[in-house]
């Protein structure tokens, strides 16, 4: 047994344990700076996008071949919010038009909001978890940095939590870790959007931190609230489903239904720079009476 | 003696190659099949594969790269799974010459055993919860280890046949 731990194995398997443990202290100083993650980035990367091209285009291939039935049901789905859409679009007309002559009226300026983005593919999933926090294929060569919102056509879908030099993981909606700031576009509900296993499973998350009599409205839209100069503001979040009072953290909470289904996410916008960034909005007496 | 050196280098090429090629499937996997709940682990059933097939050394220096890899990707330091891969990847390519037989039985049972112990620990340290992850194992383990067994027999066969046809385990002696 001495002679073991004597021998030339043990000394090499040692030192090798150790070098690793070098390593492992190196890159959680450095989690989003470092040559280690650089260098892996650079080699994969380029492997990820080709097998993710090969997927994608292999799903569109088989797309074609959609079941008639499906493609009938989702037709009369749209129909029918096209015909509710163009009942709104009248109000929408005349507001925009009172909205310019007010502008006009009182000097305003349009907001820039200046936005900028990179837009990315998805090449990869970083956890095994229904939290569905995926990777993508640009990072900090790109002018992504840690805390960048990640949006898609329908809407927000989570925002990016590590930088690597040609890659980047997103951390999504339905991750325990997200903590968004957010609001209810009629109700004007305040809240804080953080996900739940047992609910992400289902494709859904919750803003939770909602007052007891919540005006908050089943079927309102969800977005962003930009106070605090993370994300940009107004940025369409979901929908909610159902309100309800969690027992174990003793608050209460709406579900939500992203716009944005996380686990069909393939190609993705992320924010990279916008007008008010890094600013924290001061809101006057009169705002926060209302 | 040059042409077992260049045997050698051809066939630690090609298991780079396939290690970094399996992780990025992996990875694009994981996303793709994300609406069925799926992941299926496919660098530890090569890493072990290849391990039987070489000595002590170099199942050791896979280890480590596939460590490497299994930690990047999951977005945690690089080193803790790099440490562990390390001493099963030198025990196997001892085991495997010494004691047992590179079969396919092995294979499964070690590669199986490998991906309970990573997807048990990547687990809990994701939640930090006890009822969560009793839950998520109870829900995902099974399904997830299934899917992964599809990659054990042709893992096992594609790189017995890389070691015998780029020449086995032989020693390079000058």
């Amino acid at each position: 047994m001495k002679s073991f731990f004597k021998s030339a194995p043990f000394k090499l398997i040692l030192s090798v344990v150790t070098i690793l443990f070098i390593v492992f202290a190196y890159t959680k100083i450095f989690p989003d700076d470092n040559f280690i993650e650089r260098g892996i980035s650079y080699l994969t990367v380029h492997f990820q996008r080709g097998i993710a091209w090969v997927f994608d285009k292999s799903g569109d291939y088989t797309h074609e071949f959609q079941e008639k039935e499906e493609l009938q049901n989702e037709n009369e789905r749209l129909q029918s919010e096209i015909s509710r859409l163009r009942d709104k679009t009248a109000d929408y007309y005349d507001l925009k038009e009172e909205n310019e002559s007010l502008k006009k009226l009182y000097d305003m300026k349009d907001p820039d909001d200046g936005l900028s983005f990179v837009k990315a593919t998805v090449i990869g999933k970083s956890d095994s978890l229904d939290s569905g926090n995926f990777v993508v294929d640009r990072g900090a060569d790109d002018g992504i940095s840690v805390g960048d919102a990640v949006i898609t056509e329908k809407g927000f879908v989570g925002s990016v939590c590590k930088v690597s030099a040609c890659s980047s993981c997103v951390r999504t909606v339905l991750s325990a870790d997200c903590k968004v700031g957010v609001i209810g576009v009629e109700s004007r509900e305040n809240g804080v959007l953080s996900g739940n296993l047992n609910f992400a499973k289902d494709g859904l998350t919750r803003m939770a931190f909602i007052s007891a009599q919540s005006p908050i409205k089943i079927g309102e839209m969800i977005v962003t609230e930009g106070i605090g100069g993370m994300y940009p503001k107004n940025l369409k979040i979901g929908k909610v489903t159902k309100t309800s009072y969690d027992d174990h953290d003793s608050f209460y909470y709406a579900v939500v239904e992203p716009f944005q289904s996380v686990k069909d996410v393939k190609n993705v916008y992320v924010i990279n720079n916008f007008r008010n960034k890094g600013k924290i909005e001061i809101l006057n007496s009169e705002d926060t009476e209302k | 003696m040059q042409r077992s050196r260049k045997k050698i280098f051809t066939r630690y090429v090609i298991y780079i190659i396939e290690l970094l090629f399996v992780f990025a499937l992996e990875q694009v996997l994981a996303s793709r099949l994300s609406f069925c709940g799926l992941y299926m682990f496919l660098l530890i059933p090569v890493f072990v594969s290849i391990s039987l097939f070489e000595r002590e050394n170099t199942g050791m220096i896979f280890g480590i790269l596939t460590g490497v890899l299994i930690d990047y990707g999951s977005g945690s330091g690089i080193g803790i799974s790099a440490v562990l891969f390390c001493v099963v990847g030198y025990f196997l390519g001892m085991i495997s010459n010494y004691i047992l037989r590179a079969n396919i039985l092995t294979e499964i049972v070690v590669s199986a055993f490998l991906i309970l112990v990573v997807y048990s620990f990547g687990t809990f340290f994701s939640v930090w919860d006890f009822n969560s992850f009793g839950i998520i194992w109870k829900e995902n383990f099974w399904k997830d280890l299934l899917a992964s067994v599809s990659v054990f027999v042709p893992a096992f066969y594609f790189n017995r046949v890389i070691s015998y046809r780029f020449g086995g385990d032989e020693e390079v002696v000058d």
